[in-house]
């Protein structure tokens, strides 16, 4: 199924016949976990998002034109929700970073190196919100940079340029945690 | 880093450098404009970061959202339009209605059954039981057209309680898997069938109904009755809907499996 379906099926979706949402709902619904657990972390809380992005979905499929691909507008929609929870449950803060940063000298120095994974987890955690974002979407979630500038209003060159800076301090953080852990 | 140098830098940590962009990056390096160590790390990093895994999914996210979604059906429904809300309602009286006089004519047969003691017993017991059938057989056939979806649900449990052999409720119900608008009642629909599966009428119907449906949880339970009955004359219908361009790949999966199972 490509993404012109998509659109199609949404279209059908936007005229009432929402049991269609359960096609897109198979589809999408674990990239979409895969985008949240990769924001957040937190398996259960993606689940909810994931959810609760679908019905978002139905309550605001008035604003689907079929014009755009369907993911952006969906992305779009994952966005803001992520947002909404955010602003709802107040995010770290600087100076939470650096109280996290001191437990973390304890945990971090049992973690092996073989759990490398894990270290890019937490290290994924200390980036910005928003450095996170393009992150996960261009390189985990498989979008391209003209999607994400299309869905974030700016340029797909500002969009490489935000992603290399992602990389480089998530690079900065992760060999500061591999220190501690050794 | 200048930003023309970080998309230099970025095409070459994707691997999407062209010749141009190869000198123009050996040309940076060589002047140390963009230090060889600094892009060397960063790439074995990018190499290193590549795979971030997620967990499993919990099955609860599928059956949470199939649930909210038969809810936002149900709700669309509702606000369709008010005329439909007055016509249900007036159906809704006219079933009290049905409802009042089906007891009332039971208490008078049972009060008759109690004063008649000319009749024999057995013939008594006979005629009550063949009335009693028919009553069910209304009630569930009048559920099953009801506007709720919990009626009509009703109405197919009722169903189970039925004579197997009963052709008028198991030609509802086979309307029932193929016109009602509610998944869930559709699935249950297809449950009471399964109990009539001796019936051959009701086999060609199970297989027809495959052609007609869209929703995939009817779909692949369609798929996997048909495997639970050994129906071989549903196979053609399977492999076209299993063709289908739309059909959803986790259902069209399903169907290879069942198709595999009856050959």
């Amino acid at each position: 199924m490509d993404s012109s379906a998509d659109n199609a099926i949404m279209l059908k979706v936007k005229l009432g016949d929402l049991e269609k949402m359960s096609l897109l709902f198979e589809r999408h619904h674990r990239p979409l976990f895969g985008f949240y657990y990769r924001m957040c972390q937190d398996a259960e809380l993606s689940e909810d998002l994931v959810q609760n992005l679908f019905l978002r979905m139905i309550k605001y499929r008035h604003t689907f034109t079929g014009e755009g691909k369907f993911s952006t507008w969906m992305y779009h929609l994952a966005r803001n929700l992520l947002a909404d929870h955010f602003r709802k449950k107040k995010k770290m803060t600087t100076d939470d970073f650096k109280e996290v940063e001191k437990l973390w000298e304890d945990e971090a120095a049992q973690e092996s190196k073989e759990e490398q994974i894990r270290l890019l987890e937490k290290a994924m955690q200390y980036l910005s919100d928003d450095k996170r974002e393009v992150l996960v979407l261009s390189r985990y979630q498989g979008l391209r940079y003209q999607e994400i500038a299309e869905m974030m209003q700016t340029t797909e060159a500002n969009i490489k340029v935000k992603v290399y800076r992602a990389i480089k301090e998530l690079k900065e953080i992760f060999q500061k945690l591999e220190k501690l852990s050794t | 880093m200048k930003d023309e140098h970080i998309l230099l830098v970025m095409d070459y940590l994707e691997g999407k450098l062209s010749d141009a962009g190869k000198q123009q990056l050996n040309t940076l390096l060589n002047a140390k404009v963009i230090l060889q160590e600094e892009i060397e790390e960063l790439r074995q990093f990018y190499i290193k970061s590549e795979t971030y895994p997620v967990p499993q999914l919990s099955a609860q996210l599928r059956h949470n959202f199939f649930a909210q979604l038969d809810q936002e059906i149900a709700e669309e429904q509702r606000k369709q339009s008010w005329r439909s809300w007055f016509l249900r309602l007036q159906a809704d009286i006219k079933f009290s209605h049905a409802l009042a006089a089906t007891f009332i004519f039971l208490l008078g047969l049972m009060m008759g059954l109690w004063f008649n003691t000319y009749r024999g017993y057995e013939q008594q017991m006979t005629e009550m039981r063949s009335e009693l059938q028919n009553m069910q057989e209304t009630m569930v056939i009048n559920l099953l057209e009801q506007p709720s979806a919990t009626q009509r649900l009703k109405a197919v449990s009722m169903s189970n309680k039925l004579p197997q052999t009963d052709e008028k409720v198991s030609a509802a119900l086979l309307k029932v898997l193929n016109e009602d608008p509610h998944v869930n009642v559709r699935l249950a629909a297809l449950d009471a069938l399964l109990n009539y599966a001796q019936n051959p009428r009701v086999r060609e119907g199970l297989v027809q109904s495959i052609s007609g449906q869209e929703a995939p949880m009817v779909q692949i339970a369609l798929a996997e009755a048909m495997v639970q009955l050994q129906e071989r004359k549903s196979i053609e219908a399977l492999q076209e809907l299993m063709e289908q361009q739309d059909i959803n790949e986790m259902v069209a999966e399903e169907i290879k499996k069942s198709i595999k199972a009856l050959t």
